[in-house]
């Protein structure tokens, strides 16, 4: 069986059509690909195309009750799981050695990080707009909309923003883990004010997800900091990350 | 030196690119056991989740009990989500519409009763009218979907609709239609790229 067909049968089961014999043989033909990139791609695609069926319906109202009656009835498994999992914004027990960032702890060079990176933004920015047939790389075209990568050797993170409204959601991978008692402290620059937009920690993985109830404003730069677990107010170390904001 | 004055990499996001990015931050929340992460995801699906489960079972208790199990589901088992088969909210709607159908097959004889007294479904349907809640969910994708699939044939949408809404299998529709099972299937394909085609980056 191709790809071909493996479509045609997932096409059938993801909308809840697939029964017997097809069943079976998909089963074993997906089995049989074993670790199947194309395999899953085509599934995923196909699993996201038909939840949007769903979406063509008007929503209708559930019982006004019913997220307490689930949330009740699930409460000690969730403690339980809360258990396992740590605090959401505790730093990992298992840290790795914190050596490996140690050498940006220093804070030293902060108040001149932050001159020359606020310069070195702005600067971008206006290269940017002079540049003929240059895209506005800070602002989509929609404004509402806009994504940002951070530049640093901490993994990799990126952060999605609505210009003019609060919040940011951040998420990243690979992010080294900040040592015990550390926390990753996000830092909105503005002017030559560092503005805390609240600590974060990555998974045992490196993963990261969160939303920040920060607003970003008229903020020209993000960084983001190793800082104690009790968040200070004020950055100790130098930027692990950064990623300048086009200004409007 | 010009690398320095490279400023950050940006990009058009699209919309569900940002409630999948909130989904999956809500998701990793619920792991920590967060209930405002889950009344998060509650609230933003589970409208929609009804609507589906309603249009599947065609009786509103019925689809309330299945929404109530399968966002327990999510409550108890966040983990259960694997991001390899696709977005958060393609395994909510999911894990909706497999408890739906499972119900409809299982209780064939209540449904071709149902099916019998189809006024009384739409009736049924009708009478909650008041629940409908156009302010919540996802007005701008819903005109998409149903602008693609207006768009589709109408030989294939008629197929993805008694398999997706119906919750009718390959060969039900088969006999339903006339048409030979593999024609069924390969109806059904075709459908699902012109759908995916149609609604592009929106899907996720």
């Amino acid at each position: 069986m191709n790809h071909g067909s493996i479509e045609e049968l997932l096409a059938v089961r993801v909308l809840g059509g697939i029964e017997g014999a097809d069943a079976a043989a998909l089963e074993a033909e997906m089995a049989s690909h074993g670790d199947c990139e194309e395999c899953r791609r085509i599934e995923r695609e196909l699993a996201d195309t038909a939840a949007m069926l769903a979406f063509s319906l008007d929503p209708v109202a559930v019982d006004p009750g019913m997220a307490d009656r689930i949330l009740s009835s699930g409460r000690d498994e969730a403690v339980e799981r809360a258990n396992e999992h740590g605090p959401a914004e505790a730093a990992p027990a298992d840290a790795a050695p914190a050596d490996e960032l140690a050498t940006r702890r220093s804070g030293r060079g902060w108040r001149t990080f932050v001159a020359v990176a606020a310069a070195i933004a702005v600067v971008a920015v206006v290269a940017t707009a002079l540049r003929p047939g240059a895209r506005t790389t800070g602002v989509s075209a929609r404004p509402a909309q806009t994504i940002v990568r951070f530049d640093g050797d901490a993994g990799t993170l990126s952060m999605a923003y609505t210009p003019g409204e609060p919040g940011a959601i951040f998420w990243g991978s690979d992010l080294p883990a900040p040592g015990a008692d550390h926390v990753y402290e996000i830092w909105m620059i503005q002017g030559d004010t560092p503005v805390s937009g609240g600590c974060v920690a990555p998974d045992a993985q490196g993963n990261l997800a969160a939303f920040v109830e920060a607003d970003i404003g008229s903020t020209e730069l993000m960084a983001v900091t190793v800082e104690p677990a009790d968040c200070p107010g004020a950055p100790t170390t130098d930027p692990v990350l950064t990623a300048p904001l086009d200004v409007a | 030196m010009l690398a320095m004055l490279e400023p950050a990499r940006s990009e058009p996001l699209g919309t569900v690119d940002l409630s999948e990015a909130r989904d999956r931050e809500l998701l990793a929340r619920l792991q920590h056991g967060d209930e405002d992460a889950f009344r998060g995801l509650f609230d933003r699906y589970a409208p929609s989740a009804k609507a589906l489960a309603l249009r599947v079972v065609r009786q509103a208790h019925l689809a309330e009990e299945i929404v109530q199990e399968a966002f327990m589901a999510v409550w108890k088992d966040p983990a259960g989500y694997d991001g390899d088969r696709g977005s958060v909210r393609s395994w909510l709607m999911g894990t909706v519409h497999h408890r739906a159908v499972d119900l409809v097959r299982r209780e064939e004889a209540h449904r071709r009763r149902a099916e019998a007294s189809i006024p009384h479904a739409t009736q049924e349907q009708a009478d909650h009218a008041d629940d409908v809640v156009q302010a919540i969910g996802l007005p701008e994708e819903r005109r998409a979907v149903r602008a693609a699939l207006a768009e589709l044939p109408e030989e294939q949408r008629r197929v993805l609709e008694m398999m997706y809404f119906d919750g009718r299998s390959q060969s039900q529709i088969a006999e339903a239609t006339g048409l030979p099972l593999g024609t069924v299937k390969s109806r059904t394909l075709l459908g699902m790229r012109r759908m995916r085609a149609a609604l592009g980056g929106i899907e996720r």
